[in-house]
């Protein structure tokens, strides 16, 4: 990263990417905002007595999903760089199952009757559910640009030994700082997914 | 040639400001509620603001003519001063207690409206104003957003308790020096039930009951406005309000039709 | 962000292409004055708003073409324009990209194409913006703070549908474009740094975009929340916040949502906005008060400590503009009180600032001209706060024109006060030619005075009780008949000063195009972006070597110094 020449000639802080910090940043940016909504679905389920919602078991399984998506992108990040590439597709892969299986919870819902507008626990469901998946969808595209680093670092290892990425590479950082996201995301669905289920 | 310039403006605009305070030409008008209380208040407030409005505006114009660049004039090299910054600290935090202060206890009386009041209540929607008050059983009935779709006020008819209330889309009648609870509900949008002379103001708010209080203190009519941007015709939601004499009062109350007789079951 | 490479290497590659260099450059100069631009050109439209809102006031029914209707509107757009597209935005994506990367010593943002990007998302935003004028309805007329149900409602108002609808989705994009831009300026400032440049050694420029740039990012989240929110109840039946409600005679089938907290939502940001629009401003203006008055800014540490007061506590005292929402009652208390405490950093600045210019020797040129109108309208625009932060204080004088001409003045007249200022005061660098001073003057004396007369009338009206947001004041018999005559008079003046502003614009094109050539530093200024090689500053700004800053940036009248300015990078030595 050439942020990084940067801060080397600045003398500032070379230890912390400047990726890194904006990454943090953004964190501090979606936490706010997934707060806000969740305050408001608590204040505003305090106005209405009709908040039923029938929980899709299905939402378990996708939970498990991202718990492994996020496990595997972590170890690939951790990983030596032949076995990384491998790593980094199931993760992507299973983000993108769990997405798929958001919309499968969707279309459960639809069919027992519940819609955008049936009551505020249904509305605030789709709300939480859709800003979450774009979140990880954008998630999916840093995970797109990242996958053809490993790849292309994996191919030119894997013939010679199995040695981690060098600590300075910036594919590195590319690997941490995505599975962090994933992290963060992982940890705002557990979130969503115990209030909706103690609320509902 | 700037800095005298500058200097002047500054000036005249504190004698501007100050001339224009003292002649009352643009302040509150009469009082007609018992929030003298709510006056003292931004007396006091004009005041300890007005004071630093004068002192500090008068020191930017001192400092502007007479620090204007000169030649052979250098500036002072100082940057720091603690203890003058902390007595500033303290003189504005004094300045600040002593405005907000007893504006608290004020508050808190206006919140907590006294227990002997009459409860009338307002019904906004756009873009006019309509009353209900309690007939002989001093009680208001039950009331439901819901029911809007079945009367014009959103009336449980099949409540005893409601039969003797009254109904007016007309002025709103107060008597003179008795409290008066005012329940604010809205069947549509937001709405404020804002008359200048009493004070007090409050949001109508579609869903909720909000209230206000106060105690009329002087006889006529006055405007009743609407203070919360409600749609087109926002400036024209008016009604007038009539404070006279409690027996005044309860005669023009016994003489209106009750809700039994107005709203078909 | 593989992008950030490209320009931030040391040996430079600058850009040959038209395209590549006036349009879509990745310059945080070029981005700068895109923004400033863009943000000057939908603020003129703002200005010809409140003519036509003054026009209605001053002389009602002599222009028919306005209406209720469409006098909401203008005046909702204006204020949507005035407070977002116009202050935030050249406040941070203007003077933010201009100072940050010249005045910490690094030759651009921190994420170049993130910052290009930034601009062009803005640009969608403002076209989405005006496109309200052209849909079915046109734009919102509910006012700039949206209140549901009102605004969200079939005929409840006007522009209630396809208006408001474009108008969040416009706020959305431009919650995007500021979160980018954002992310930027704060890890820019945070690591992009030369050597030498401590935190403490920052111009308080830097440290009011830096702090409001914060605010920005925690705040946006907020409105952009509670917009979402509106437009799924415009768009698809939910009633977050609509509750049971009969519009017209027609029975909508919500319930339960409650309107209070949309606004809750909507203050959540909207306060913070307040201080992200005049923290930028504040900064601003202390530079140019110290450099002109070639005096150090008496106490700096001071200065930064209450802008970052100011930046938290802004965040606890949304309430105070929903004193008489109908809130719970008791909430006043806490607000009120918290809400004063702002007012002690703020008295801070403003005495720190008259504490620089004591014993100083003032240059009074328009750019200092403009500072000092700041330093007086801010004064008084601070002081009637004080008014309406005293919870009981605000119940007689909420939703008055008092409020109208607080807000003007200390957020409306005190910031742009600060951006005329800061614009010429920085034009000389950034196109390396020089305005005229006559003009610049007579521009800012128009304008100073001007603003008084419109606004100062503003609190007596406020205390007569004249309730704000009213197409007409026709018939209200309490009002004494002082009031015509007051809106005649203001309405004479803004169009006057408004007028004036066409001054402004001359004088910058003129400048940039006929004006004499600049020195590097006319001001003769310590800061770093007035020491570049040239003027204005390449791609790249510093040529082979990095600026090294030795000393804070206040270095003004030392005694025994040769010069009465010591420029940052001058060593302790010399």
């Amino acid at each position: 990263m050439s942020a990084q020449t940067f801060t080397e000639a600045n003398g500032s802080h070379p230890e912390l990417p400047a990726t890194k910090l904006a990454l943090w940043l953004f964190l501090a940016v979606a936490t706010m905002l997934f707060a806000m909504l969740l305050s408001a679905y608590l204040v505003r389920l305090g106005f209405s007595e009709e908040h039923a919602l029938p929980k899709p078991n299905l939402l378990w399984f996708n939970t498990l999903l991202l718990v492994f998506s996020s496990l595997a992108l972590e170890r690939a990040s951790r990983g030596t760089a032949r076995r990384a590439p491998a790593l980094w597709l199931v993760g992507g892969a299973l983000a993108v199952l769990f997405l798929i299986g958001q919309l499968f919870a969707w279309s459960e819902l639809a069919q027992a009757g519940y819609f955008l507008a049936t009551n505020p626990a249904s509305s605030f469901f789709y709300l939480l559910t859709a800003l979450h998946g774009m979140h990880l969808l954008g998630g999916l595209v840093a995970w797109t640009r990242t996958a053809s680093c490993v790849i292309q670092e994996g191919r030119g290892e894997s013939r010679g030994e199995a040695v981690r990425f060098a600590p300075a590479s910036s594919t590195r950082v590319k690997l941490e700082l995505c599975a962090f996201y994933w992290h963060f995301l992982l940890a705002v669905w557990v979130v969503i997914l115990i209030l909706v289920w103690m609320t509902t | 040639m700037q800095g005298i310039l500058l200097a002047i403006v500054l000036v005249l605009l504190v004698i501007g400001a100050v001339v224009l305070t003292m002649s009352g030409a643009l302040w509150l008008p009469t009082l007609a509620s018992n929030w003298g209380a709510i006056d003292n208040m931004l007396v006091i407030t004009l005041i300890v603001t007005g004071i630093a409005f004068v002192v500090l505006n008068l020191i930017l114009a001192y400092i502007v003519f007479r620090y204007r660049a000169r030649d052979g004039q250098k500036a002072a090299f100082f940057a720091e001063n603690h203890r003058l910054e902390r007595n500033l600290i303290l003189v504005t935090a004094l300045g600040i207690i002593v405005m907000l202060g007893p504006g608290l206890f004020v508050y808190s009386e206006f919140i907590h409206p006294p227990q002997n009041a009459l409860v009338i209540e307002v019904l906004g929607q756009q873009w006019r104003w309509s009353f209900r008050y309690p007939g002989t059983d001093g009680k208001l009935g039950r009331t439901d957003p819901k029911l809007f779709a079945q009367n014009a006020v959103g009336i449980d008819i099949t409540d005893p308790v409601a039969q003797d209330d009254v109904v007016v889309h007309g002025p709103l009648h107060l008597p003179l020096n008795r409290p008066i609870i005012i329940k604010l509900r809205s069947k549509d949008v937001l709405h404020s039930f804002y008359v200048p002379e009493f004070r007090a103001k409050m949001d109508a708010v579609p869903g909720m009951v909000t209230r206000l209080w106060f105690t009329p203190t002087k006889t006529g009519t006055f405007d009743l406005l609407c203070a919360e941007l409600c749609g087109t015709a926002h400036f024209q939601m008016r009604s007038k309000v009539i404070v006279e004499s409690p027996e005044e009062f309860e005669r023009w109350l016994q003489a209106q039709p009750t809700v039994a007789q107005t709203i078909k079951k | 962000m593989p992008h950030a490479a490209s320009h931030t290497t040391e040996e430079h590659h600058e850009p040959t292409g038209f395209w590549s260099r006036y349009i879509f450059s990745q310059d945080h100069k070029v981005i700068a004055i895109q923004y400033t631009i863009t943000a000057l050109v939908v603020g003129f439209v703002g200005l010809f708003l409140s003519w036509l809102m003054r026009l209605q006031l001053g002389f009602p029914g002599e222009f028919n073409f306005i209406n209720p209707n469409n006098y909401l509107q203008f005046m909702t757009q204006h204020g949507m324009i005035m407070v977002v597209y116009l202050l935030t935005a050249i406040l941070l994506g203007g003077f933010g990209n201009y100072l940050i990367p010249l005045m910490i010593g690094t030759r651009d943002m921190a994420f170049p194409f993130l910052n290009m990007l930034s601009y062009w998302i803005y640009l969608v935003s403002v076209i989405l913006l005006l496109a309200a004028f052209f849909v079915p309805g046109g734009p919102t007329g509910a006012g700039w703070t949206l209140y549901p149900p009102q605004s969200v409602l079939p005929n409840a108002s006007p522009g209630a549908d396809w208006g408001i609808r474009l108008l969040i989705l416009s706020l959305a994009v431009f919650v995007a474009s500021g979160t980018m831009g954002g992310l930027n300026y704060v890890t820019t400032v945070l690591q992009l740094r030369t050597r030498g440049m401590t935190l403490m050694r920052m111009p308080l420029s830097v440290w009011g975009i830096f702090i409001a740039s914060i605010l920005a990012l925690l705040a946006f989240p907020a409105l952009f929340v509670g917009g979402v929110m509106l437009l799924l109840d415009s768009l698809f039946g939910t009633s977050f916040f609509i509750p049971v409600v009969n519009v017209l005679g027609q029975q909508l089938g919500r319930e339960g949502g409650n309107p209070i907290l949309f606004q809750h939502l909507f203050w959540y940001f909207g306060h913070p906005e307040v201080y992200i629009v005049i923290l930028p401003a504040m900064g601003i203006v202390s530079d140019l008060l110290s450099t002109h008055a070639r005096k150090p800014i008496f106490g700096y540490k001071a200065m930064v400590i209450s802008i970052a007061a100011i930046a938290a506590i802004g965040f606890i005292v949304w309430a105070h503009h929903m004193f008489v929402s109908g809130m719970n009652p008791y909430f006043g208390f806490w607000f009120a009180i918290a809400t004063v405490i702002i007012a002690i950093p703020s008295a801070v600045k403003t005495y720190n600032w008259l504490l620089t210019l004591w014993k100083g020797n003032l240059h009074l040129n328009t750019p200092m001209l403009f500072a000092l109108g700041f330093v007086s309208t801010f004064i008084i625009g601070g002081l009637t706060g004080l008014f309406l932060g005293n919870v009981i204080a605000d119940v007689p004088l909420h939703d008055t024109y008092f409020v109208t001409g607080h807000f003007h003045l200390v957020m409306g007249v005190s910031a742009i006060f600060g951006i005329f200022g800061g614009l010429y005061h920085w034009f000389p660098k950034a196109v390396g030619r020089m305005y005229s001073e006559a003009l610049g003057k007579l521009h800012f004396w128009v304008t100073f005075v001007g603003s008084y007369l419109i606004f100062f009338p503003m609190f007596g009206e406020g205390f007569l009780g004249l309730p704000r947001r009213y197409f007409s004041f026709k018939g209200i018999e309490s009002f004494s008949p002082i009031i015509h005559d007051l809106n005649v008079f203001i309405t004479i003046v803004a169009l006057a000063v408004g007028a004036a502003q066409l001054l402004f614009v001359f004088n910058l094109i003129w400048g940039a195009w006929k004006g004499r050539k600049a020195e590097a530093n006319p001001w003769r200024a310590t800061t770093l972006e007035w020491q570049t090689p040239t003027t204005p500053p390449p791609h790249g700004n510093w040529g082979a070597q990095l600026p090294v800053v030795h000393r804070w940036p206040y270095d003004y009248s030392l005694p025994d110094a040769p010069q009465d300015y010591i420029p940052q990078t001058t060593s302790q030595r010399s």
